[in-house]
């Protein structure tokens, strides 16, 4: 069986085919690349980003939930952590890291 | 009531094996090559449940009652045609010998399998029913359907209010737009089994089950191995991120694709022209099926994956798969049925607000905003950004837990889940997952296009696409809706390229089978260590509810004090939460034209007002909630108009002889009404 696919591959691959495994292929580095660079939301870095764009798409209000931090600490591979008496104006929770 | 919820076991398995069966026999008729008899019954079930979901969409729509009776008849007339013409066959004389019972390896598997589902059963069932409520606000929503389509027998919302604040959102939480396949099976079957929490966590978690079974007969045909099949279905029942007992729409559309995905397989089988046409007609049914049943994300994954099947193996097998794409999208036309109504019924501009009040160009408040203003000045400019908005809202990642992962998400699964929507794979099934990637991509290469591999390289895609949705706020793009809401998806690819793997693995030491044994009981125990461990515990922890609630004990002091009253009596909560009375398996008419003008000015309604109006409403019991009632009335009328008139209306419901306190703690009081 396995031989018959070889003899078969050996030919040549249409022109379909080849798209085909080109475009997986890409898609596979390309997802790759997209991993590495999602390191770049890691970290204290990362999570302010998250906050930020929270806030610049959807205000203060919004992004001072505790959800919101939470899955933007979570996604910056943190944990949220409340402060006790935080500084005015500052929010009430932190993001800890290893 | 144990028997009665008997009979609605009985009764579910008729009506979609009935339906299914119905589709399925006049090919079965007349093809040389049958399924295994298991196999045949079990898809039956499967393939009956997409028939379900949208034969009740296209009864509803000619205003026909949603009635058992009905589905009990329907899924029967075939089957009894069916056996009369066998009957008919043998001169109407019955068979006096049992056929001969042999035990194969096909069958050795099937029960293995059905071990799974009884497990997996178990863990959902059980889960379910540690606690005596549903579970955060979902199944609440959908506990007032349920309850609807009991009662009324249809699903149309009751109340059309499409004005721009409730942006098409209606009186009953899942229903209109809202596609209502999944609440209406549950109010079929709640029409027989009168308890209504009992009803959907059990059928909830049957179906979720039922899915592990639909999903081996699509993996048999669809990688030719029953082998890999069984690991596959082994390891999508521990993955911790496929399906929680979390009761929602989406667990039945997910459990559509796999008798979907087996349908598709059926036609790309190599059958005669008629048995490919027959085959594409109940694609379409399955295809509409999943249309009806969730509001519209989970449907466009889903047919995006069997478009990106038909696609490839388009590709891979040199022809152009006709009669694949003809039931994809001959099933999202017939699933008109419901969506073209509910444009007639809320106008285009309603019925998108209802899906995305931004691409309807309206805010929360129904004011017109950003494109929809635009629009009156110019027409071109706004056609574009109409359609960019529609693609921004078709790719938004953003829900309520959508966020970026890190490796950890994936790599470590954790006991400490979301409830909806869990995470991650665990560290044994993700190692197992990366080989077999490797190993498909480095042994197969440029043969992966070959036919033969033609269920590699759609895994390949299907994991590409399902990892690139989920990571929606990783990645800089995005490619679907709802990228928390898609881990179930990724798991499928995960689970098939990790069986390939583990079996690959295993082959390798073929010459020694002591150690291959000794393989696949490490594997095994350390898939159910690292992910099975995990699944369990967060599917059998207590889970949180409903944010109306005072306090976490609230919740079990209300099971308790609603165990001691007559299922589904009329009990009236003072704070405009009847879903909470719905869905302990009482009753409390929401949907009522009386109900909801008298709850506009439930406050200023003097003792006498409202004590005629439980009895005008027949309500048995009332129940008022201090902290409940505070918050959710405040508000409506303002903290102080209900800090001075609340008080004044407790008194008078205290002092009344009319109502006889039979509960009371510091926060509720539950009073029977005379």
């Amino acid at each position: 069986m396995e031989e018959h696919i070889r003899q078969e591959m050996d030919k040549g691959l249409t022109r379909p085919k080849k798209i085909l495994l080109y475009s997986l292929y890409s898609l596979l580095v390309l997802m790759i690349i997209f991993s590495l660079l999602a390191l770049l939301n890691l970290g204290k870095e990362g999570y302010q980003q998250c906050v930020e764009k929270k806030c610049e798409a959807k205000g203060e209000k919004f992004c001072s939930k505790l959800r919101e931090l939470n899955t933007c600490c979570a996604g910056a591979g943190g944990t949220l952590a409340s402060i006790n008496n935080p500084p005015p104006g500052e929010k009430p929770y932190t993001c800890l890291f290893d | 009531m144990i028997m009665i919820s008997v009979i609605t076991i009985l009764l579910f398995f008729i009506y979609l094996w009935g339906l299914g069966f119905s589709l399925t026999y006049f090919i079965h008729l007349k093809s040389a090559a049958k399924p295994d008899f298991a196999e045949q019954q079990v898809m039956n079930v499967g393939i009956g449940l997409g028939a379900f979901a949208i034969l009740a969409i296209i009864i509803n729509f000619f205003r026909i009652p949603l009635d058992w009776k009905l589905f009990l008849l329907l899924s029967l007339i075939v089957p009894i045609y069916a056996g009369f013409k066998i009957l008919q066959q043998n001169q109407f004389k019955f068979p006096t010998k049992l056929p001969k019972l042999a035990l194969t390896k096909s069958h050795l598997f099937a029960l293995a399998v059905l071990f799974i589902c009884a497990v997996s059963f178990y863990v959902y069932a059980s889960g379910a029913f540690a606690y005596p409520y549903l579970e955060d606000e979902d199944p609440w929503g959908h506990s007032q359907g349920v309850k609807y389509v009991a009662l009324d027998k249809d699903a149309y919302d009751p109340i059309k209010d499409d004005s721009p604040q409730r942006g098409g959102n209606s009186v009953i939480s899942f229903m209109d737009p809202y596609p209502p396949a999944y609440d209406i099976l549950l109010g079929v079957l709640h029409q027989t089994s009168p308890d209504l929490p009992w009803t959907m966590k059990f059928f909830n978690a049957l179906l979720i089950s039922l899915g592990f079974f639909f999903f081996y007969f699509f993996a048999s045909s669809f990688m030719q191995n029953k082998t890999k099949a069984l690991l596959a279905t082994f390891f999508l029942a521990v993955i911790p991120s496929y399906l929680s007992h979390f009761i929602w729409a989406h667990g039945m559309a997910i459990t559509l694709i796999f008798p979907a995905l087996y349908v598709f397989n059926k036609i790309l089988d190599d059958n005669g022209k008629d048995d490919r046409k027959k085959w594409a007609i109940i694609l379409a049914v399955m295809v509409a099926g999943i249309w009806v049943t969730q509001n519209l994300s989970q449907p466009i994954k889903i047919t995006s994956l069997l478009l990106i099947y038909a696609i490839v193996a388009s590709v891979v097998h040199g022809k152009f798969l006709k009669y694949h794409f003809a039931g994809i999208f001959g099933g999202m036309l017939l699933s008109q049925f419901w969506w073209t109504a509910m444009v007639y019924r809320y106008g285009l501009k309603g019925f998108i607000g209802a899906w995305d009040p931004v691409l309807a160009g309206t805010n929360a408040d129904g004011n017109a905003v950003g494109t929809a203003t635009e629009a009156v000045s110019s027409i071109g400019p706004v056609v574009l950004d109409k359609a960019l908005t529609l693609l921004r809202s078709l790719t938004n990642p953003g829900g309520s837990d959508s966020r970026a992962y890190t490796f950890s998400d994936f790599f470590f699964a954790k006991s400490g889940n979301l409830i909806n929507a869990p995470v991650g794979i665990g560290i044994v099934l993700s190692i197992l997952a990366l080989f077999g990637l490797a190993y498909l991509i480095f042994r197969y290469r440029s043969s992966l296009v070959a036919k033969e591999n033609c269920w590699r390289i759609v895994t390949l895609f299907y994991l590409v696409y399902t990892f690139w949705v989920v990571n929606g706020m990783t990645f800089p793009i995005s490619i679907a809706r709802d990228a928390f809401r898609s881990w179930f998806l990724l798991a499928i690819p995960v689970a098939l390229i990790a069986a390939e793997g583990t079996y690959v693995l295993v082959n390798t030491f073929k010459k020694n089978k002591l150690l291959q044994v000794a393989l696949i009981i490490i594997i095994v125990v350390g898939v159910i260590l690292t992910s099975g461990m995990h699944k369990y515990e967060a599917n059998t922890s207590i889970w949180p509810t409903s944010g109306s609630f005072s306090n976490m004990q609230e919740p079990f002091m209300y099971g308790e004090l609603f165990k001691q009253l007559p299922l589904n009596s009329k009990v009236f909560l003072y704070a405009p939460r009847d879903k909470l009375a719905i869905g302990y398996g009482m009753f409390s008419c929401l949907w009522c034209e009386e109900i909801i003008e008298f709850r506009k000015d439930i406050i200023h309604k003097d003792f006498d007002t409202f004590y005629s109006f439980l009895k005008r409403n027949e309500y048995e019991y009332f129940l008022i909630n201090k902290n409940m009632d505070y918050k959710d009335l405040s508000g409506k009328f303002g903290e102080e108009e209900v800090a001075s008139l609340l008080p004044t209306r407790y008194q008078e419901f205290l002092t009344s002889n009319k109502l006889q306190p039979i509960y009371s703690d510091e926060n509720v009081i539950l009073f029977k009404v005379n």
